[in-house]
């Protein structure tokens, strides 16, 4: 009886075992047979699905590009920078309470802005209010950022801390406030992530500096966020490219240094100056300053008003006469000697209208009419195309005075010859003299500086180019050719008188004040009144001043227009005398600077090395390449090189990098020297521009990450 | 004698137990590196990275395992009941001063380091289990016993389950598989197959079909096993009758009467007038019969109850996903989505070590825990996920045999306990990651990352190593 029972219980307990590990067993064999049905049978169904449910997109654009100025020195570059928020709704209700002491200490400590009792305030109320969303800090540079994940509750990051990243480009002008009008603004759009350039050189290569994006595919997780399908539907987007602009930084800020001499001495609303090379079209320098909106007296300018030199057309006064009196001798209407009878009295009536002259001049030649510029002297010429104002509106459009100089800006002003084109013989009246002296007509003045090259260019008008070339990757891609871009405007014969008569306005004429020495200029000056910004009517007590003009006379190299505006100054509100004097340094700096124009200056001979001595690698030998500099090619695997003299080339050199020390950063451009910097975890700081002439942490120094290093730069 | 003994407990260790456990904690090893590697941080002991971190609980799990080996083993019968109790305290405790993370207030949080201990609550209720089961002449169909072996696995399941963890909960359900060795009969695990099979119908088809069906079986059944046809017939016709006559109420009186209503209602006339019958007849297979369907009906509402109005929402999420019932890609099903997609990417040989791409990066939460398995699908491919499967049912089935052989009642019903909680996980763990079951948090023992989860699993089995080596003798 109990050996039956214990039969029974081992029997019992035989079967249960069996039953377990046959259980056991089968659940392997599920496994199994899943696993390989997946593998197999399920394998493209499943890749497929991938497919289906990686249906987000997201688009990843390139660092934006630099813009450079010829050379080499960088004006505007990008560098990743990062904004953190929170979501104080992430984190549960315990760790919320528990840290959030202790994380508004870190951010008051951070920022120094609140103190830690007004954060722990503001994160609170934030959650109560269920908000899902705090501001923790702006454009912050990496190491930064790494910092402030570090913080309490943030540190769970973004499916459990509610921390929120996001990577943005931010500008850095190297150039500091210098041609920013000309670069153009960028606003950083943070809800889609990208930089909106509304003007200038930015807004104009806007699709070149940006790139095309890569489109991933993935899943936008709300808890996670977005998660890469990382397959292989990725859509690369082309790289972004840098511009090499032909604007010269050392020119601009001459420039821009006088003419806000010039604004403030004269109590002027704006002004604009445009350096040109003559043979090119190559813009050198930009500089547009106006008074800092609201009050009209103040003294402060800045470049963030308005484009002047190209945005905005307005009556030229006399430097127009140049064009009539070109046109006059083109159609053979008068000749350089031929001597005109103005009266003597200052004033003399043209159809139904008196024109009037500063000095009354009796008897002038057609020259001295441009050289001491006389409206009734022009008023007389013009009256020889009373009988034919087309003929003269033909010249006019000839001389490019009809259309745009198509200058790569977006905002280019069109010139007004509406009331021009309005003349017939029958209804010739005062407007079509007052026109001879640049009333009654509009240009804007890159226009009229455009065709005062033609003039110093033999008749060859070729289009003012801000940009020289871009470059992917240190390449240099897409130069421009200006020859492609040129015609002629006129036979050079008849620009023969018209050029020695701009000669003469300099040295016998309106402008003889500013005769330079070693070199001639040739140019007209050109005054009108002020033009009120409600466009209604002339201001009779503000003057507009310009003059515009090349040098060297004799063989032309650079042409350039000044032009002050809404000028309060009784007394001196001349283009000879205020706009003039201006162009006049710039000449004499350029002159003195350039041994080529300057045969008198020993020429520079003791380097051959480009501005930038140290930098990037791909980046130095590009610029090498470009300006024709032989590189004494070591194969050296590093990426940032510095530059050494030998005999006839270049050595590259390794630029020696320790993760502890301090690097040798002189001499290398803002960008290079920041993203070098940056990306060893120190913190920088930048001064001037240019490059990088001091370092405030001594080379080969220990230096912890997150020291921060001021640069300064000349 | 003795001193021969422990000269000699080299030989007395189960070493393969010993190896296939090192291979396991490796093979997770390797697998946490992959899913969390970077190119940043290649270095493999930093501790500011996770595999890092899993090397230290490694290293220090193996002095684990030698200090187990060295101890008493009476002193692990003996302190049993204290460890239990400990345990619990450490469980009441958490739900006071714990941490909350993913929603459960599981956590103790010491400086850094977290620590879980209702990983540590198996290891308790396993040797309590041991320790009340494995005395002398003890039977488990008594009612006493019953009830303080439900009080043993309830009362940490009922903490577990109030801290918000309900994986690590329905894990104690694994100890059924101990008390089924024990004697507990074979209906008991029909019985749950049968709970669940109705559970899976009930997704699918309405209660009132359901309850038809299980009626209409029932009565076959009778009919078939009694040859009483006539009676089966009679029952039926008055169901039927039942149905016409709320059709009728229906159509005069112009309501509409719920369908489901009918039928509960013919059923039940049914049920009554078999329980009737087989209480005057003295039919005790009709009593139980009608005892059954009343009780599955009971259990199909109420099923239906728990579904739609005690699980939470994301617990319903899980079990539609599973069952194509509902698409949640960016939410509940994010992570068995890319664990299917991930594991089928991986092919037969996989894609190599670190070269899997679906599972990098640290965006899904359990990656390198709960979803460890699709890292291994994808780099290791078919071969290496099989190898895995292999290597733990041979485990199991190693811990199992070893259970077999002991001398003490102690020893071997703690052995069970040990396979059936590695079962468990293993088998819940990877099922759900290949969408054979809804996504339970549980990690896959000796692989997950986690110091908690590795250092309980590593006591829980050398504990039953240590057992075996003095298996002779008695306790």
């Amino acid at each position: 009886m109990r050996r039956k029972q214990t039969n029974s219980k081992r029997d019992n307990i035989l079967f249960s075992t069996s039953l377990m590990i046959g259980f056991l067993g089968a659940f392997a064999f599920a496994i199994f047979v899943r696993i390989g049905y997946i593998f197999t049978y399920r394998k493209d169904y499943l890749e497929k699905r991938r497919v289906v449910i990686n249906a987000d997109k997201k688009e990843e654009l390139p660092l934006r590009g630099s813009i450079y100025d010829e050379n080499g020195n960088t004006l505007v570059a990008y560098i990743a920078h990062f904004d953190v928020d929170f979501d104080p709704m992430v984190s549960d209700r315990d760790s919320f309470y528990k840290h959030v002491d202790s994380l508004a200490f870190k951010i008051s400590k951070f920022k120094k802005d609140k103190t830690p009792k007004e954060y722990r305030d503001l994160l609170v109320s934030k959650r109560e209010n269920k908000k899902r969303y705090v501001e923790i800090a702006r454009n912050l540079t990496f190491q930064q950022m790494q910092e402030v994940k570090k913080f309490p509750i943030l540190k769970y990051g973004k499916s459990k801390g509610g921390l929120i990243v996001n990577k943005k480009n931010l500008n850095v002008h190297t150039a500091d406030t210098l041609m920013r009008m000309t670069l153009g603004k960028t606003i950083y759009d943070n809800a889609e992530n990208v930089v909106r350039p509304t003007t200038g050189l930015e807004a104009k290569y806007h699709t070149e500096l940006q790139g095309t994006p890569t489109i991933r595919y993935g899943l936008q997780v709300p808890s996670i966020g977005f998660i890469d399908s990382q397959g292989e539907d990725i859509v690369k987007g082309s790289p972004s490219l840098d511009i090499v602009s032909s604007l010269n930084v050392d020119l601009q800020y001459f420039a821009h240094k006088k003419l806000l001499e010039t604004l403030k001495k004269h109590k002027a609303k704006y002004g604009t100056v445009v350096v040109m090379e003559v043979e090119t079209g190559f813009i050198k320098a930009m500089v547009n300053l106006g008074r800092v909106s609201g009050d009209t007296t103040s003294q402060n300018y800045n470049e963030w008003q308005y484009n002047y030199a190209v945005g905005i057309r307005r009556t030229p006064g006399s430097t127009f006469k140049t064009a009539v009196i070109l046109a006059a001798l083109e159609d053979k209407k008068t000749f350089p000697d031929e001597v005109f009878n103005l009266g003597g009295k200052g004033q003399k009536k043209f159809a139904n209208g008196y024109i009037r002259d500063d000095y009354p001049y009796d008897k002038l030649t057609t020259r001295q009419i441009l050289e001491y510029s006389s409206n009734i002297g022009t008023s007389s010429i013009i009256h020889r195309y009373a009988d034919s104002p087309q003929k003269l509106l033909q010249r006019l459009n000839e001389y490019g005075f009809g259309d745009v100089s198509g200058i790569d800006l977006n905002s280019e002003a069109e010139p007004d010859l509406n009331v021009a084109q309005t003349f017939t013989p029958r209804n010739i009246n005062i407007e079509f003299y007052r026109m001879s002296f640049g009333y009654v007509i509009q240009v804007a003045p890159i226009q009229m500086l455009t065709f005062y090259n033609a003039i110093a260019n033999k008749g060859l008008r070729v289009e003012p180019r801000l940009v020289k070339a871009k470059m992917r990757n240190g390449i240099l891609t897409d130069e421009w050719d200006w020859r492609k871009h040129s015609h002629r405007i006129c036979d050079n014969k008849n620009l023969v008188p018209i050029r020695q008569m701009l000669e003469g306005v300099v040295l016998r004429g309106t402008a003889r004040n500013l005769k330079p020495q070693g070199y001639t200029i040739a140019g007209k000056s050109g005054t009108t009144w002020h033009y009120e910004d409600n466009g209604s009517a002339y201001s009779k007590k503000k003057f507009d001043a310009s003059f515009v003009g090349y040098f060297p006379a004799d063989n032309p190299k650079y042409s350039c227009i000044v032009l002050v505006a809404g000028i309060s100054d009784e007394n001196e509100h001349y283009g000879a005398t205020v706009a003039a004097p201006v162009l006049r340094d710039i000449a004499d700096k350029l002159f003195y600077e350039d041994s080529e124009l300057n045969r008198y200056q020993p020429k520079n001979q003791n380097s051959a090395l480009p501005d930038v001595k140290n930098g990037y690698r791909g980046d130095i030998a590009n610029v090498l390449k470009a300006i024709g500099v032989g590189i004494s090619a070591k194969r050296i695997a590093t990426d940032w090189v510095y530059l050494s003299e030998s005999k006839k080339a270049v050595a590259m050199n390794k630029l020696t990098l320790n993760d502890k020390s301090m690097p040798n950063i002189i001499g290398m451009s803002a960008k290079d020297a920041v993203f070098l910097l940056e990306s060893r975890g120190y913190v920088v700081k930048l001064s001037g521009r240019g490059k990088v002439v001091k370092q405030s942490v001594v080379a080969g120094e220990k230096t912890p990450k997150g020291t921060s290093v001021t640069l300064t730069l000349s | 004698m003795e001193r021969t003994n422990e000269k000699l407990i080299g030989n007395r260790i189960d070493w393969l137990s010993v190896i296939t456990w090192l291979a396991l904690v490796l093979f997770g090893w390797i697998n946490i590196y992959s899913s969390v590697f970077s190119e940043e941080h290649s270095s493999i002991f930093s501790l500011s990275q996770r595999y890092g971190k899993q090397m230290l609980w490694i290293v220090i799990a193996i002095v684990i395992l030698i200090t187990i080996l060295f101890l008493d083993t009476q002193v692990i019968s003996v302190f049993s009941f204290p460890i239990y109790g400990l345990v619990m305290l450490l469980l009441v405790a958490v739900l006071l001063f714990g941490e909350v993370v993913n929603g459960s207030r599981s956590w103790f949080a010491i400086g850094n380091f977290q620590f879980q201990p209702a990983e540590f609550a198996k290891f308790a209720v396993a040797l309590a289990l041991a320790k009340f089961m494995g005395r002398e002449g003890f039977k488990i169909m008594n009612f006493k016993n019953l009830t303080i072996i439900s009080a043993l696995l309830g009362l940490p399941f009922l903490l577990i389950m109030l801290q918000g963890d309900t994986g690590s909960a329905i894990v104690f359900a694994a100890f059924l598989i101990v008390l089924f060795r024990e004697g507990l009969p074979v209906f008991v695990p029909l019985l749950i197959l049968f709970a669940v099979l109705i559970f899976i119908v009930s997704l699918f088809l309405p209660l009132s079909v359901i309850s038809v069906i299980l009626s209409l079986s029932f009565i076959g059944y009778y009919a078939l096993t009694k040859r009483d046809y006539s009676y089966s017939i009679k029952i039926l016709g008055i169901q039927i009758g039942a149905i016409l006559v709320g059709l009728l109420f229906e159509v005069l009186t112009f309501k509409t009467i719920p369908i489901h209503l009918v039928l509960t209602a013919s059923i039940t006339v049914g049920a009554i007038l078999m329980l009737i019958k087989g209480i005057k007849n003295r039919h005790g297979i009709l009593v139980q019969l009608v005892v059954i369907l009343i009780g599955s009906l009971i259990y199909l509402y109420s099923v239906d109850f728990i579904y739609h109005d005690v699980l939470k929402d994301h617990q319903r999420t899980r079990i539609n996903i599973l069952f194509n019932l509902e698409e949640d890609n960016k939410g509940a099903g994010y992570n068995m989505n890319q664990s299917l997609i991930a594991i089928g990417s991986g092919g037969l040989s996989g894609k190599g070590f670190l070269k899997g791409t679906q599972t990098k990066g640290d965006f899904v939460p359990e990656q390198d825990t709960d979803f460890i398995f699709c890292t291994v699908g994808e780099e290791w491919g078919f071969w290496g996920s099989t190898a895995v499967v292999i290597i733990f049912t041979f485990l199991i089935i190693r811990i199992l045999w070893l259970a077999e052989r002991q001398h003490s009642a102690f020893s071997r019903i703690y052995g069970y306990a040990v396979a059936s909680v590695i079962f468990f996980h293993f088998a819940v763990n990877i099922a759900m990651t290949i969408k054979l079951a809804p996504v339970i948090g549980i990690p896959l023992p000796f692989f997950s990352y986690g110091g908690s989860s590795l250092w309980a699993f590593t006591i829980l089995l050398v504990t039953f190593i240590k057992l075996d080596t003095e298996r002779h003798l008695p306790l």
